[in-house]
């Protein structure tokens, strides 16, 4: 008998920040409930030491920081996008760093961050952010390629490595996401590779 | 001195014409004018129809014409020195005068509706242009039946014939998150 997975169309199961976080003010420690120690930091802080990173290391710390709230997270491999963003996006939040949303783009999956305090260099951090965090919950290796930046929000496109070249060549031209996006799946991109 | 005559050949016939079909009082006194034809406007008969005759085949000319015709009728009737009728016989003159009039203004009042083209009010070069509410002219069932809009519409196409799909959409809230991921993750790969 074949076991098909849960499919459910009802809503997914809240994130809970009950306990997530424990002050013990007698021993002088912050920590999870799985018992991971964490560092409160003013924002101005962890944007100073961004700003004194350059991309990659950038884009290391973030990594590590994704994939720390992974390990946290009960991944399922079973789970539907909207559970992955209510359990994914509660850890975005509960860490300060703005709130996770996904969109698809046809057969590409975006992930738009708004409210991130990390400046101008917070799509690369949350890049890795979100990277980190895949690799933990689902085992992928991805690539989450800024595609567009504003003030307040940011897009990142998930894709793998070939890709990811292209819409940053695409991107970096002055061309718009959308235009980067569509002309990813146009039949020429496809029959290219 | 024809016109003259005319206008008193006009004048014996008008008077004729009050006597015979409403002959209630005394006879009307002939003009003692020589009668001559006039054209146009004297009968060729003395039984034929007098004044509206001429009125109901050629209007517009006769009836400017016969108006002042009988306008200078009613001038020489005054200064020529006739007998003078009975006092019946002048009430249908006048009488007969006034329907006269009356019947030339009608046909006047008809002209422009007869040949609106010769009417002096009509805008210059309008022969030129193009008509301004210009209506087909229906001349049978058949022609009207000719007129009726010819639909031209695209016929029903097999939907299989041009639109053909590929793959299958994946419902976003009931895929698997790691199935729409390795799809993303397949572009440009």
């Amino acid at each position: 008998m074949a076991i098909s997975p849960n499919l459910s169309s009802s809503p997914p199961e809240a994130f809970n920040p009950a306990s997530a976080v424990v002050f013990d003010l007698a021993e002088g420690r912050v920590r999870r409930a799985k018992g991971q120690p964490v560092v409160l930091l003013a924002a101005p802080v962890l944007v100073q030491l961004c700003s004194s990173l350059d991309a990659e290391q950038q884009l290391k710390l973030g990594n590590a920081m994704g994939a720390a709230a992974g390990a946290s997270v009960q991944a399922n491999h079973n789970w539907t996008l909207p559970q992955v963003v209510e359990q994914l996006g509660g850890e975005i939040s509960l860490a300060g760093l703005g709130s996770l949303a996904m969109e698809r783009w046809g057969a590409a999956l975006v992930v738009q961050v708004q409210g991130c305090p990390l400046g101008a260099a917070g799509p690369t951090v949350m890049g890795g952010y979100v990277e980190g965090a895949l690799q933990a919950l689902v085992g992928r290796t991805v690539n989450a390629v800024a595609i567009e930046t504003t003030e307040t929000s940011f897009r990142l496109l998930l894709c793998g490595q070939a890709a990811a070249s292209r819409v940053k060549q695409w991107i970096s031209s002055g061309r718009s996401f959308g235009d980067a996006l569509a002309s990813l799946q146009s039949p020429a991109a496809q029959g290219a590779n | 001195m024809s016109t003259v005559a005319g206008l008193q050949t006009l004048l014996e016939r008008v008077q004729r014409r009050a006597a015979e079909p409403r002959a209630r009082g005394p006879v009307v006194v002939p003009v003692a004018v020589a009668a001559a034809r006039a054209p146009r406007v004297s009968p060729s008969s003395e039984s034929e129809p007098a004044a509206s005759e001429p009125f109901s085949s050629s209007p517009i000319p006769f009836a400017r014409r016969d108006r002042t015709i009988t306008r200078q009728l009613q001038r020489v009737r005054k200064d020529i020195p006739i007998p003078i009728p009975a006092p019946s016989a002048v009430e249908e003159i006048e009488e007969y005068d006034e329907e006269l009039i009356e019947i030339i203004d009608e046909n006047e009042a008809a002209a422009p509706a007869i040949s609106p083209a010769l009417q002096p009010d009509a805008p210059l070069g309008g022969a030129s242009g193009p008509p301004v509410s210009e209506k087909p002219i229906v001349t049978g069932a058949n022609e009207a039946a000719a007129l009726t809009p010819e639909l031209v519409a695209r016929g029903v196409t097999a939907p299989g014939a041009v639109v053909q799909t590929v793959g299958q959409r994946l419902p976003l809230e009931t895929t698997q998150f790691v199935d729409l991921l390795d799809l993303s993750l397949s572009l440009g790969a």
